[in-house]
């Protein structure tokens, strides 16, 4: 579900700032989704998180869980106006203390992703917020991690999807909600 | 007065709700780790309040964020001032075109960058970071400012290790900090008391909020 189809008016002012960098980070046909644009304008950042606050609020969600670097960005304002706590979820040896980690397939070769023991209870409604997904293995380790700790994982919920790279079905059934698409 | 008033009650909340990590992420080094903090939904929230009552309506277009927890701490203040966001990140991290600035670590050097064009000269801007200790990464990252004609009114940190001297790192740049750091402050005694506190914590496997070290 994606609120491009829904068409909320505040929709196009948010698209429109996201800035297109082709061959990022290799050159090869990439066409990187720049989202610093985006919070260059105060309205069109405002819009996108409340976007996502009238979505979540009232919801029972007690975690928002934002994926380094840039979930850093987009979940702390949620996590703020919905009343949750924020847990970074980061990149190996990041986070101080006792962590746990999920390992996850890249393109080539493998990455891990971490979360602190005790951020999170069991039985807790969680969030996954990123600002883009791409193949869903990101978000799927982040599932994961919070699944382990016993918290039930209600959406996942990005600015923009790349709806031909299938991240959607490769989270097991979990509902993932997006402003954008881009193809 | 670059703290503010300790009698504000919102304050000795915040402080507690910051963990301390003995030797991370090396040996002797006593790491503050705001991740407990943000898991405090009131102490957080209260932790952008005080940024947000003393910079709104003071004419700040620009909050620049420190990678990656500079961007925990930036976005809210920004949205709330009606201020633009501008993430300072490591190398090759950004799109498009940048300028960056080197600067000294213990050994060796690293770099921030910023997008060319995110900032326009004559712009007032804020630097957040969560911590201060040296002030290098701030330093580079007020020349990276400076260098495209924006003036920095002030630098903005959750905390400050006040022995490392940061503060005078940034010259005649303001510095505002939410908490002084004590921790810092009682040396290699208080050193021995954390890590053996941290120990007793770690076994006893509470719940990461009730580990929070005073």
């Amino acid at each position: 579900m994606s609120a491009y189809r829904d068409k909320d008016p505040r929709i196009h002012g948010i698209q429109s700032k996201i800035r297109v960098v082709p061959n990022f980070p290799k050159p090869a046909g990439i066409m990187f989704q720049d989202i610093t644009t985006l919070l260059l304008d105060p309205k069109a950042f405002k819009d996108t998180v409340d976007l996502f606050v009238e979505r979540y609020k009232g919801k029972n969600i007690s975690v928002v869980a934002g994926i380094e670097a840039r979930g850093f960005i987009f979940g702390p304002p949620i996590a703020l106006e919905i009343g949750a706590k924020f847990v970074p979820l980061r990149k190996p040896k990041k986070l101080p203390g006792r962590v746990i980690s999920e390992e996850y397939e890249l393109e080539y070769g493998r990455d891990c992703l971490e979360m602190h023991l005790g951020a999170v209870e069991p039985g807790e409604q969680a969030l996954v917020v990123d600002d883009l997904i791409a193949t869903g293995g990101t978000l799927c380790a982040a599932m994961k991690l919070l699944e382990r700790v016993g918290a039930d994982v209600v959406e996942c919920a990005c600015v923009i999807e790349l709806p031909d790279l299938k991240g959607r079905e490769r989270l097991n059934g979990k509902p993932l909600y997006v402003l954008l698409e881009s193809h | 007065m670059s703290s503010p008033d300790e009698q504000d009650p919102r304050i000795s909340k915040i402080s507690s709700a910051i963990r301390v990590i003995p030797n991370f992420p090396k040996p002797g080094i006593m790491f503050q780790d705001i991740t407990t903090l943000l898991l405090d939904t009131k102490a957080f929230r209260d932790t952008i309040d005080l940024f947000v009552e003393r910079y709104r309506g003071k004419d700040i277009s620009v909050v620049a964020g420190i990678e990656a927890r500079g961007f925990i701490f930036g976005p809210p203040i920004a949205l709330a001032i009606g201020a633009k966001f501008v993430p300072m990140r490591k190398p090759n991290k950004l799109p498009g075109e940048v300028i960056s600035e080197e600067y000294s670590l213990e050994y060796g050097t690293d770099k921030i960058e910023m997008h060319v064009g995110a900032v326009q000269a004559g712009e007032r801007s804020l630097i957040i970071d969560d911590l201060i200790a040296t002030g290098g990464t701030l330093c580079a990252a007020i020349r990276l400012l400076e260098r495209v004609g924006v003036h920095v009114v002030e630098c903005a940190c959750v905390i400050e290790l006040p022995e490392l001297k940061g503060r005078e790192r940034l010259g005649d740049k303001p510095l505002f900090v939410l908490w002084p750091s004590l921790k810092g402050l009682f040396g290699l005694h208080y050193c021995f008391t954390i890590d053996l506190i941290a120990t007793i914590g770690e076994k006893t496997r509470q719940p990461l909020r009730q580990q929070v070290l005073k």
